[in-house]
């Protein structure tokens, strides 16, 4: 009898492994975990304690040296890096320290850029991306590039293209790193009521202790080895 | 993938990011390519006006009568041909060859001894008989429409006056100045002679004429025009190609005119092809050395070359053709050389150019190795990011190709203007300088070809790196 609510991710013994010179460093250690669909989660530790990295195996931007990885039902550690770009673009949704928006486009083409890598017709794209900077607060903004928006404002713009493509999951990289205290929490309050209404879980790499303090689920990470998981 | 439009509109917007290093890459890049095409448009010009005189003097074939073209140096006569007009008309009226045919006319080269009646000074001579009018029209042959020298006010004192020779005047001739010379046709008269600038339209020292007084004896001759009986003459002296006693008659100067050698210029009498004919065959119908074959385009030559040849072939003929290359190699070997030359500038300017888009992409790309590590990270494929860093290569060449031609296009107009006028190895007249960019505008595509060729080329190596890149080490300099 099949699991009526399977996790959303399930990592078993996943290790990631750099060479630096003649030296390996491990970065991550055989970590085995599981995140349920719709949870908010929150990967914390100390710095170089390997967060980073399990956010990036977590999110198909790295491969792990060995261990498993299952998201949303695909054994995406057996993917070409083709389909794991496909995979990225249907599946996943990105929010980044620096926001990581295109500087050439405004807000609206920003959000839109991911509907574009899959093909969404224009129309649509159009219709869709307005009402996600609508959902953010920044249905004034649509037409400002990132240089003449806040980092609050270029954050909110950043949720929105992450969450546009209506992902299965979205990985955020100390989303509030870059924040004053006030702006961080707005965005973290913004986070919830969009995973609240999308669906989507969110996992949070962040040693900032007000975003930790929302997590439903967190996972401690230390020399690479998970420390806690619950 | 993601759709061309939205590429193309990154892509433009990603060159304006950084203008100034932008507009410096199509700038080089404009500046190259209308470099090159102002130098191709120079060859080209070259190419067309060495091959407009080559034609103009040789037609584009020549057919001669069997071995002259081997063994007629010593006696052109004895290989005259005897039914020229009858071998014209079958030529004219050929299917394959009448429509690429422009005309059809014959000469007679001959040599002999003349002597000048007033200074009794004598020389040997190459004789050479022609239709005046003809002549003059494949001497003419423009069909690249460049500047004709005849019309430049500084050849006035070459071109200007009574033509060299003319249909009506069938004993007329020209004589080469460096024969007028040792004739000294201009000797008795040097003392009579009226001063240069008031004969002449210009009173600039004419070229390579030894310092003889060319408008001089120009005006002596073209005076003496209205004058009849007056004319200066010469007497000339040839033995029949048969044998027998030597055939002699007179000939009037009509004018004294430069030739393109030393060796033309000391030997040549040009004259009426009749009187030629009946001063070597007596009484016989009209003989020709050879048939001049003037095509409407250089490219048909080989096409009537062959169709000469299958007519020889079919109907027996004693006869053999050149083409215009044959009987001038220096054509194919001008070309050669300088479009090798063209190629090595080609290349260089190619060479460099390229480094500086390389140089130029690489740079955008290292500023930009966070925002690539987003895309890939949102999910463009490797592919996807080359094809989007190439098209931003190949638009700054397209921009700077495209000004590049706008450049080509005003210097060839600035060149006109300028009426640059020298004078080419192997002629005697000033040619006015001009780039063929516009009207030979296959220059204008190789080096707008060159400048997309270029910037691909030297785009695809940066833009390979950036795809190959890992995500997370390009993330890393967000």
């Amino acid at each position: 009898m099949s699991d009526p609510d399977p996790p959303l991710i399930t990592a078993e013994h996943l290790s990631k492994e750099y060479r630096m010179g003649r030296e390996v460093v491990h970065a991550v250690r055989g970590v085995s975990l599981s995140i349920r669909r719709g949870a908010f989660t929150v990967i914390s530790g100390p710095s170089g304690s390997g967060k980073s990295t399990l956010l990036h195996l977590l999110g198909c931007l790295d491969k792990p040296t060995s261990g498993s990885l299952n998201i949303a039902g695909e054994n995406v550690s057996a993917l070409s890096d083709r389909a794991l770009s496909n995979f990225r673009a249907r599946r996943l949704g990105f929010i980044f320290q620096s926001f990581n928006l295109i500087p050439v486009l405004s807000a609206l083409e920003n959000v839109e850029y991911p509907m574009k890598i899959n093909r969404v017709p224009a129309d649509e794209s159009r219709v869709r991306a307005l009402e996600m900077l609508q959902s953010v607060g920044l249905g004034a903004h649509i037409s400002h590039r990132p240089t003449e928006m806040s980092g609050g404002q270029c954050q909110r713009v950043a949720i929105a293209r992450a969450l546009v493509m209506k992902p299965d999951l979205v990985l955020a990289d100390e989303p509030t790193a870059n924040l004053d205290s006030a702006t961080g929490e707005h965005i973290m309050a913004l986070m919830h009521e969009l995973k609240r209404q999308t669906g989507t879980a969110f996992v949070i790499s962040t040693h900032d202790p007000m975003v930790a303090s929302q997590a439903e689920q967190k996972i401690l990470m230390r020399d690479g080895c998970l420390q806690a998981n619950g | 993938m993601i759709p061309d439009m939205q590429n193309f509109n990154l892509a433009l917007r990603n060159i304006g990011r950084n203008r100034r290093r932008s507009a410096a890459t199509i700038l080089a890049i404009a500046l190259s390519c209308g470099g090159l095409a102002l130098f191709g448009g120079y060859v080209s010009w070259t190419f067309r006006a060495v091959e407009e005189q080559t034609v103009g003097a040789y037609g584009h074939l020549q057919i001669y009568k069997k071995g002259y073209y081997e063994r007629g140096a010593g006696n052109p006569a004895a290989y005259a041909i005897p039914d020229y007009e009858a071998l014209k008309k079958r030529i004219e009226s050929d299917p394959v060859i009448a429509p690429k045919l422009d005309l059809i006319t014959g000469q007679i080269l001959f040599n002999g001894m003349v002597t000048s009646p007033g200074t009794q000074a004598s020389s040997t001579f190459a004789g050479l008989g022609v239709f005046p009018s003809e002549d003059k029209r494949v001497t003419r042959w423009n069909p690249y429409k460049i500047s004709d020298p005849s019309l430049l006010p500084i050849n006035a004192p070459i071109f200007s006056g009574v033509p060299e020779l003319d249909d009506a005047d069938i004993t007329g001739g020209s004589v080469g100045l460096g024969l007028a010379r040792v004739l000294q046709l201009n000797a008795p008269a040097k003392a009579e002679a009226p001063e240069p600038a008031a004969s002449a339209p210009s009173t600039e020292a004419p070229p390579a004429n030894g310092g003889v007084d060319l408008n001089f004896l120009n005006a002596q001759s073209g005076a003496k025009q209205d004058a009849p009986g007056e004319k200066p003459s010469l007497d000339i002296l040839v033995a029949p190609p048969a044998g027998g006693l030597p055939n002699a008659t007179s000939i009037t100067i009509r004018k004294l005119v430069p030739r393109a050698t030393k060796e033309m210029e000391d030997s040549v009498i040009k004259m009426h092809v009749r009187h030629a004919s009946e001063l070597l065959f007596p009484g016989q119908p009209l003989h020709v050395t050879a048939i001049i074959v003037l095509l409407k385009s250089s490219d048909d030559t080989e096409a009537v070359a062959n169709r000469l040849q299958s007519l020889i072939d079919s109907e027996h003929l004693d006869l053999e053709y050149r083409r215009w290359h044959e009987i001038r190699p220096f054509f194919l070997r001008m070309t050669k050389m300088i479009g090798l030359i063209f190629d090595f500038v080609y290349i260089m300017l190619i060479v460099m150019v390229a480094f500086l888009i390389y140089n130029t992409q690489s740079s955008c790309i290292m500023e930009r190795l966070g925002e690539i590590g987003t895309l890939r990270a949102m999910g463009v494929t490797r592919m996807g990011l080359w094809r989007m860093l190439m098209l931003e290569g190949f638009l700054l060449g397209l921009i700077g190709g495209l000004c590049g031609l706008a450049i080509a296009a005003l210097g060839d107009e600035v060149v006109q203007m300028l009426n640059i006028v020298y004078i080419p190895p192997s002629v005697t007249f000033y040619t006015k300088l001009e780039v063929l960019v516009l009207r030979d505008p296959i220059v204008l595509v190789q080096a707008f070809i060159g400048s997309l060729i270029c910037s691909l080329i030297s785009s695809a190596w940066p833009a390979w790196k950036a795809s190959r890149m890992e995500i997370v080490e390009a993330l890393r300099h967000s």
